[in-house]
């Protein structure tokens, strides 16, 4: 796999000119995880009717070299039917963000959808059903949030992230805003998370760490630093691995990784067969991510609405140079808001 | 006196009107005026200098005649070409006695310096007199005797050129009454020898040239040396260049069939020249994109012989549909166009197909008199391979045809590249286009039958989603096809009416998948563009013309809402709700239009005109008046004064100010996606400036434009969805300079920098620079002729930097997290607020072309970005913005072909 010959390269490169894909030196890219970062959003549902509960967690992980550290998240006040439907329409709503009025502090959101969320919309466009639409909007910050008047922008959170002891204004690698959306019809639409069932490495199935909802948590107090396990034991002999002298580079040897996921996760997707009489599925991808190491391609297609299943929806992990624990995460996500979470613990070691 | 087989002498009697079509640069737009003689004589006349004869042919002096003593005089109507050969020698006037045959094969032997109208080769007529004459024996000279008497030595020119001209007779009347004449050589000499000393009366006998008189003393023993410089006749003789009009645009810029296909860095395409044109934005690489005076790429349309097509480039901007050879002229109208355009706020390209080249040839190339010959093409790159075959139809002399097609083979090479890169290839990139003509040209009337069409195919699942927007994964699907029956026919109906109509009926066919996202469009159009004109009276004519389209489709559509420019994105595609849309039904476009030519004086030209357009779609109704000008504050030397040394360029100045209407986009009327009922949004266009010919090759042109934009199409997030609405306005402006050395046989070339600004404005937000808006734009290219086939050009281009929206300065948070798609959205500052750096690039191109007896072959390198200057294309940032860098754009690529042609 990564022994690409040269014609092959060239062609590549051929081919990205021609298809207009312009030359970049590269970023480290999204899959590592090197920072303070969100992995996704636990909901229990993406689809609602009016007066369901909706609950929201944060799923996230610290992986900068100060980690451990106390995070404080925030959970702002949900958010309904805002302008355009535009996630940022919705900050005028907001009014004053200071200190005590930011909403729930604290790992989870959890909101009634009102009842006249549909109702109170403008007829739907024609040949479409009528969607009300909510907003959670988190913050995760390594120091203290303050609101911030006027925002960098238009589009942005007015919040920001000040640094306990110099008081500056933290960057995206320490502070981390976003949200998430809940659908909402009156006419029963559903859509379930994407069902993991286990992850496995090298082809045998291992044990997650998380999986699901278990993987949400709060940001105090700070998560410890994972123990070393020992590999001589034949229960954890799966989930070690070999070191690589080049460091996650993709001369390192293959270890095929790969969450099991079930495929009655891909739904139908009801708006297009009820509406449009087409047995359209779910797209369905996998986001992964790894604190040491590297996975070969950040995002994996799992199903696709009219070509169905990938059966090869794993990655290829390349190990780092230091031994010691990592982590490594899958997310599954599907195109209507659905998303589910494992974790497993890995461990590289010199052989 | 002794028969001797005499040097034959020639004689150019006048230029008279081009009969035959020949590749010259041919005008006849889309629902434009056919060329009349009507037409052209109200018009200005142009500035013509005749062909010279530059390499004259001896006849073989018939035996017989000669043995008898006969002597004799053709003339000859004598076809030459742009290049200046001859390529046909009809008898005009014959001699009999073996004369006509004789001069008829030396005369097509000659070669001439082309005849020019504006500076520019044309091809032209003539008639030609060869004189065959039987020399006189010298007599003995007298032996020791003193010097009694004179010689005069003279040369003819033209005046004007100073070419040497063959074939004078120059008459000598002596002082004692006698006369003796003599006729010029090849070298335009004559002497008289042995003159009694006195005054000699000397006129010259020429048809086709004013009589010259002038008085000459010799004196005993003495040679006088004289040069004469005679005029060229202008009644009568006249070149007519096929097509050529005046233009009823303030601006059109014609690409010449010498400089299509030789542009550096364009690999020989045609419609890429266009870029390299004042007034046009450098677009970003291979996006087929063409930005014209601060206009978005929408507003400006490519129109094929009248018939709007659906794309210009297969796969957005590879390479064009329609091949360069079959092309016969490409003409772009900036702004300010004539009212035949409609439907358009921008600019107009109209690519005009050729007419089948029924031409032959003799041995190594060179253009015979015959007509009738099959010719053909085969040409290879990297890219596709072509093929065209084009001749009489079943030996008619007035029918021909031309069958063309071309097929892409990148799927050779480039799916298995894509296959390494991650993807799931079930049907590689592949394109494919195909032309047909059958014409019948007689006289004026023309009917010309068309059919050509495109298909770009590709599908693929991408299996490694993009981890900015998850939703860009999948199964990805492009299917883009056309085709076009088309029928033309222009006739003159009468002295004074013309007629060009153009029918045209074919289907598009756009269909993409992306995942969950599709967009399939089937349409039906029917064009119907029928114009007559009508010569009123002596400097007045009146174009009126019907341009209708109605266009049965079927549309569906899933997708979220665009971002439109300047709007921050609304997140992740993969989060937003989507919306689906399926119509059907018929759009209804008619429009009508008038145009007067007024050319109230041979200096001035006025065209005043209207259009009217209906939208039934839209159910509103847009009039747009337009008035256009030119005046030669100095007029060009007519070739009459021309003849006799007046050395006076041209000075024009031209304006126009005009109103523009575009039908608002499908998706912008659409009840789903957009707000039925928007009104066609509005241009309006100024044009001044002033084109100055600095010699004889070298024209400069100066523009200034000014755009006012109103009724354009802005939106604001609603209760639900977005509200459209007609309350976006914009402004662009700007200077473009165009320094052109225009085509000659070596060399041709040109300098143009363009100076602009473009901004639009949204009802809820402040004026800002629009995306396209590029300040400074220079290009420079020339392309010359070595000799032994070799032609080597180059193209450099410097331009501002392409402006990007750049995210929010850190320390501040700088993306937010989209948790729905795991990925994050990036916090965009102003809009269009940032602009990358210059932008410089050196192409060159070297051709090589091997003539053989009965074919030749052709090769080129085309080297795009010669020094490998990575440029600035866009600003890209890594998954949370906290990192930026500059996207580069192409590297280095060379591109070689290959082509046979017979």
């Amino acid at each position: 796999m990564k022994n690409k010959s040269l014609i092959q390269r060239w062609a590549l490169l051929a081919s990205l000119s021609l298809t207009s894909v312009a030359c970049g030196e590269g970023f480290d890219p999204v899959s590592d995880l090197r920072t303070l970062r969100a992995i996704g959003v636990a909901k229990n549902k993406s689809y609602a009717n009016p007066g369901d509960e909706i609950t929201m967690e944060l799923v996230w992980q610290d992986a900068s070299k100060d980690a451990p550290r106390d995070v404080t998240i925030a959970w702002l006040p949900a958010c309904f039917n805002p302008p355009g439907d535009l996630y940022y329409g919705c900050f005028a709503q907001f009014g004053d963000l200071s200190p005590g009025n930011m909403g729930s502090l604290g790992e989870k959101l959890t909101f009634t959808i009102p009842d006249d969320i549909v109702s109170s919309r403008p007829p739907a466009d024609p040949g479409n059903p009528t969607f009300g639409i909510a907003f959670g909007f988190f913050a995760l910050c390594a120091g203290d949030l303050v609101p911030l008047d006027p925002p960098p922008s238009k589009n942005a959170l007015p919040l920001g992230c000040r640094d306990r002891s110099t008081g500056d204004l933290l960057g995206p690698d320490d502070f981390v805003a976003g949200y998430a959306q809940v659908m909402v019809s009156t006419e029963g639409f559903t859509n379930a998370n994407p069902n993991i069932t286990g992850f496995t490495v090298a082809g045998a199935e291992v044990e997650h760490d998380c999986i699901g909802s278990e993987c949400a948590r709060p940001g105090t107090p700070a998560e410890p630093e994972p123990e070393p396990f020992d590999c001589t034991e034949q229960a954890n002999a799966a989930r070690c691995i070999a070191t690589c002298e080049d460091d996650g580079d993709d001369t390192c040897p293959d270890i095929d990784i790969s969450p099991i996921v079930s495929r009655d996760s891909a739904e139908l997707d009801e708006v297009a067969a009820r509406y449009y009489d087409r047995n359209d599925t779910e797209q369905l991808w996998i986001d992964y991510y790894s604190d040491r190491g590297t996975v070969r391609s950040p995002a994996r297609l799992l199903n696709d609405a009219t070509q169905g299943w990938n059966d090869d929806y794993g990655v290829e992990f390349w190990a780092p140079k230091e031994p010691g624990p990592l982590s490594v995460w899958a997310a599954v996500h599907d195109n209507r808001g659905g998303a589910s979470f494992v974790r497993v613990r890995l461990q590289a070691e010199q052989r | 006196m002794r028969p001797r087989k005499a040097r034959s002498a020639a004689m150019v009697l006048g230029v008279v009107a081009l009969a035959a079509p020949l590749p010259v640069r041919a005008q006849a737009g889309a629902a434009g005026a056919a060329p009349t003689a009507e037409g052209e004589a109200s018009a200005k006349k142009p500035e013509v200098t005749p062909p010279t004869l530059t390499q004259f042919e001896n006849a073989v002096y018939p035996p017989e005649a000669e043995k008898a003593g006969i002597q004799g005089s053709v003339v000859l109507k004598l076809m030459i070409d742009v290049e200046g050969n001859v390529t046909s020698a009809e008898v005009h006037e014959g001699a009999g006695h073996g004369f006509d045959e004789a001069a008829q094969a030396a005369a097509l032997k000659f070669k001439f310096r082309p005849a020019l109208r504006d500076g520019k080769p044309v091809a032209a007529a003539i008639l030609y007199r060869y004189s065959f004459t039987l020399k006189v024996a010298p007599a003995p000279e007298p032996v020791a005797a003193a010097p009694a008497e004179g010689e005069l030595h003279g040369v003819v020119r033209l005046r004007g050129t100073d070419e040497v001209l063959a074939g004078i007779q120059i008459v000598a009347t002596l002082s004692d009454g006698s006369e003796r004449r003599a006729l010029t050589d090849a070298e335009g000499r004559f002497q008289f020898l042995k003159v009694p000393p006195g005054q000699l009366r000397i006129r010259s006998v020429a048809p086709g040239f004013k009589e010259f008189k002038a008085a000459e003393d010799v004196a005993a023993g003495e040679a006088t040396e004289v040069v004469y410089r005679v005029f060229p006749e202008s009644t009568g003789i006249e070149i007519v260049i096929e097509g050529e009009r005046p233009p009823r645009e303030v601006t059109r810029r014609t690409i010449e069939r010498r400089e299509v296909d030789r542009i550096p860095g364009t690999s020989g395409d045609a419609l890429r020249s266009l870029e390299s044109l004042p007034g046009v934005a450098r677009p970003p690489p291979f996006s087929g994109l063409l930005i014209v005076r601060g206009s978005a790429p929408e507003d400006t349309n490519y129109f094929f012989d009248g018939s709007m097509i659906p794309l210009a480039y297969h796969f957005g901007g590879l390479t064009s549909v329609i091949p360069t050879e079959l092309l016969d002229r490409i003409d772009f109208y900036p702004g300010n166009f004539s009212a035949r355009y409609g439907r358009v706020q921008g600019g107009i390209v109209d690519v005009g197909l050729r007419t089948p080249d029924t031409r032959c040839f003799e041995d190594y190339g060179k253009v015979g008199q015959k007509s009738g010959c099959y010719h053909g093409l085969l040409q290879l790159d990297l890219i596709d391979g072509r093929a065209m075959l084009q001749g009489p139809l079943f030996g008619s002399k007035d029918w021909s045809f031309a069958l063309a097609g071309r097929r892409s083979w990148l799927d050779v090479w480039l799916k298995p590249a894509l296959e390494e890169s991650g993807a799931s290839v079930t049907s590689a990139p592949v394109y494919y286009d195909y032309q047909a003509i059958v014409e019948r040209k007689k006289g004026n009337s023309r009917l010309s039958f068309r059919g050509y069409g495109s298909d770009d195919r590709l599908e693929v699942i991408v299996t490694d989603p993009a981890a900015e927007d998850p939703g860009f994964g999948g199964g990805v699907r492009l299917g883009i096809s056309f085709w076009r029956a088309q029928v033309q026919y222009e006739d003159k109906l009468s002295p004074g009416v013309s007629v060009q109509s153009m029918l045209s009926f074919g289907r598009n066919q756009f269909g993409f998948r992306l995942g969950t996202f599709r967009f399939d469009l089937d349409v039906w159009p029917f064009y119907a563009r029928h114009e007559f004109g009508f010569a009123v009276a002596d400097g007045i004519k009146l174009n009126l013309g019907l341009d209708f389209l109605t266009a049965p489709f079927t549309v569906g559509v899933r997708a979220p809402d665009p971002p439109r420019p300047g709007e921050p994105p609304g997140g992740p595609f993969i989060t937003r709700q989507i919306l689906e849309s399926h119509d059907e039904g018929t759009s209804f476009r008619p429009g009508w239009y008038g145009e007067l030519e007024l050319q109230p004086t041979r200096r001035l030209r006025v065209i005043p005109g209207a259009r009217f357009d209906y939208a039934r779609d839209s159910g509103h109704a847009d009039f747009s008046p337009r008035l256009n000008a030119r005046y030669d504050l100095i007029p060009g030397a007519s070739s009459e004064e021309q003849a006799a040394g007046v050395d006076r360029r041209r000075t024009t100045l031209k304006g126009g100010v005009g109103m523009f209407h575009q039908p608002p986009e499908f998706q912008e009327t659409d009840p789903v996606f957009g707000t039925p009922g928007l009104r066609s949004p509005r241009a309006v266009h100024y044009t001044v400036g002033v084109e100055q010919e600095l010699t004889q090759q070298v024209d400069l042109s100066v523009e200034g434009y000014y755009k006012d934009l109103s009724r354009q199409v802005s939106r604001a997030p609603a209760t639900s969805g977005f509200n459209y609405s007609n309350d976006g306005t914009g402004r662009a402006y700007g200077l473009e300079t165009m320094l052109k050395y225009k085509a000659d046989e070596r060399f041709f070339g040109w300098l143009a920098y363009t100076l602009s600004r473009s901004v639009r404005k949204d009802p809820d937000r402040p004026e800002r620079l629009f995306d396209y808006d590029q300040t400074h734009n220079l290009i420079v290219l020339g392309s010359y002729r070595l000799g032994r086939g070799w032609e080597f050009g180059g193209r450099f281009t410097l331009t501002s930097g392409r402006l990007v929206t750049p995210a929010v300065s850190a320390p501040a948070l700088t993306a937010q997290y989209a948790a729905d798609a795991g990925s994050y959205v990036i916090l965009e500052g102003d809009p269009a607020s940032r602009r990358l750096p210059f932008a410089h690039q050196l192409d060159i191109r070297l051709d090589k072309r091997w003539q053989f007896r009965t074919w030749r072959l052709g090769a080129y390198l085309d080297v795009k970005n010669v020094y490998n200057n990575a440029v600035p294309e866009d600003l890209v940032y890594n998954f949370n913005a906290s990192d930026e860098q500059y996207q580069t754009g192409v590297p280095i690529i060379p591109s070689l072909g290959l082509r046979g042609e017979f």
